[in-house]
């Protein structure tokens, strides 16, 4: 029987349980976007590189690669563990598999990451490498490169009593106001991070070290008050607006997935990204470079969203 | 002189952002560069961009002169702009 999720202002229809959801109660009249667990469907022949990660020192593979097909516009991801994702033109079907020594939580962690980020993508979604948290009504999203500390600050404002938005995808409404749409309801924090923040948390998949947090988040888009990009770290926090073209190629820079767009997808991230930047202030944080001292930056970040 | 073939632009407050599609690269340029460049894609020559720009900013005529060339050459440079 097929499983219904709401995530990203998508409603999802799967033939497994998908770790880190939770099921709808109903059954909704037609879904977004239908997820099949545990199928490769026959890749086309002409599938061409467009986007190569990072490789790995010791077997020289990259850790994933996107292919386009130009006949079908048939996409896939796949990483270097072996699990495959295909995608149907516009983002309507993903179909995954994955290799014995990998888990559905491990696919659940790529799906609800880069691969669902990349279908609203090529839905015509703008979505940013953000994760997002309310105060006081209005979203603060907090974008940063790998690593800068997005779920971790997220997490801090969670302790302190903060709804946490959604973490890492941060699909945009671009109408006025701009709004982001929810996620699930997890953080994923290393285990580093959740020790010192919120003590001992489960793993998120038997093969990695990450933890997650449980969390509420209500499926409602949320007004977006301002985007922190988290931009490094020093001695002391400091934090500073930016305007103009530095904001809008800011922006552009943590746009999600926007290393594997196809011409007209760039055409439309430039359009909707200056136009976000022309209604959103953007501000770029490094933080103090000290877990002790996240409380102060959460006091910091928390003016940023306020209506001017 | 015209912005070359794949290279767009959008407006953010009153500077611009460009994208050279072909490379993938970004440029970004003040409210100045901005003015010089809207202009230049309405199909200005140089002299008349430098005439406008000395009606809009309270600027010499040498400083104006200066940073109109000294900006038209660096955006030929990259291939943002072309004859």
């Amino acid at each position: 029987m097929a499983l219904h999720y709401r995530v990203y202002g998508l409603t999802l229809e799967a033939n497994e349980p998908i770790d880190g959801l939770i099921p709808l109660s109903g059954t909704p009249a037609s879904p977004d976007l239908r997820i099949h667990y545990r199928v490769a469907p026959l890749r086309p022949d002409d599938l061409a590189v467009v986007h190569e990660g990072e490789l790995d020192p010791e077997s020289q593979t990259a850790n994933v690669i996107i292919r386009r097909s130009a006949s079908t516009r048939v996409c896939t991801i796949d990483y270097r563990d072996g699990t495959s994702f295909v995608i149907a033109p516009g983002g309507s079907e993903v179909w995954c598999d994955w290799p014995s020594t990998s888990t559905p939580e491990d696919t659940a962690t790529y799906l609800l990451g880069p691969v669902l980020a990349y279908v609203l993508r090529l839905r015509g979604t703008l979505a940013l490498h953000a994760s997002g948290i309310a105060i006081a009504d209005r979203a603060l999203l907090l974008a940063g490169a790998p690593r800068a500390g997005k779920s971790t600050t997220a997490a801090a404002f969670a302790k302190r009593g903060a709804e946490v938005i959604t973490d890492d995808v941060s699909p945009l409404i671009l109408e006025d106001p701009v709004r982001v749409l929810p996620g699930y309801p997890r953080l994923r924090l290393w285990s580093d991070s959740a020790e010192a923040l919120v003590g001992e948390l489960p793993r998120l998949t038997p093969n990695w070290e990450k933890r997650y947090l449980s969390v509420d988040v209500t499926d409602t888009p949320r007004e977006i008050g301002a985007v922190a990009v988290l931009a490094g770290r020093a001695a002391a926090t400091s934090i500073r607006q930016l305007y103009g073209h530095a904001a809008a190629i800011t922006l552009l820079r943590y746009a999600s997935m926007t290393h594997a767009l196809d011409e007209s997808m760039r055409a439309r991230e430039f359009a909707q990204v200056t136009k976000l930047a022309n209604r959103i202030p953007v501000f770029e944080v490094v933080a103090a470079d000290a877990l002790d001292r996240v409380d102060a930056l959460c006091d910091a970040l928390s003016a940023l969203s306020s209506p001017a | 002189m015209k912005p070359a073939a794949g290279v767009v632009f959008k407006s953010v407050g009153d500077e611009l952002v460009l994208l050279d599609y072909d490379r993938g690269i970004y440029y970004g340029l003040d409210a100045v560069g901005a003015r010089l460049w809207e202009l230049i894609a309405a199909g200005e020559p140089l002299p008349s961009v430098i005439e406008t720009l000395l009606g809009e900013y309270d600027v010499s005529r040498e400083e104006v002169t200066n940073d109109a060339q000294r900006l038209v050459g660096e955006l030929r440079e990259r291939g943002l702009l072309v004859d």
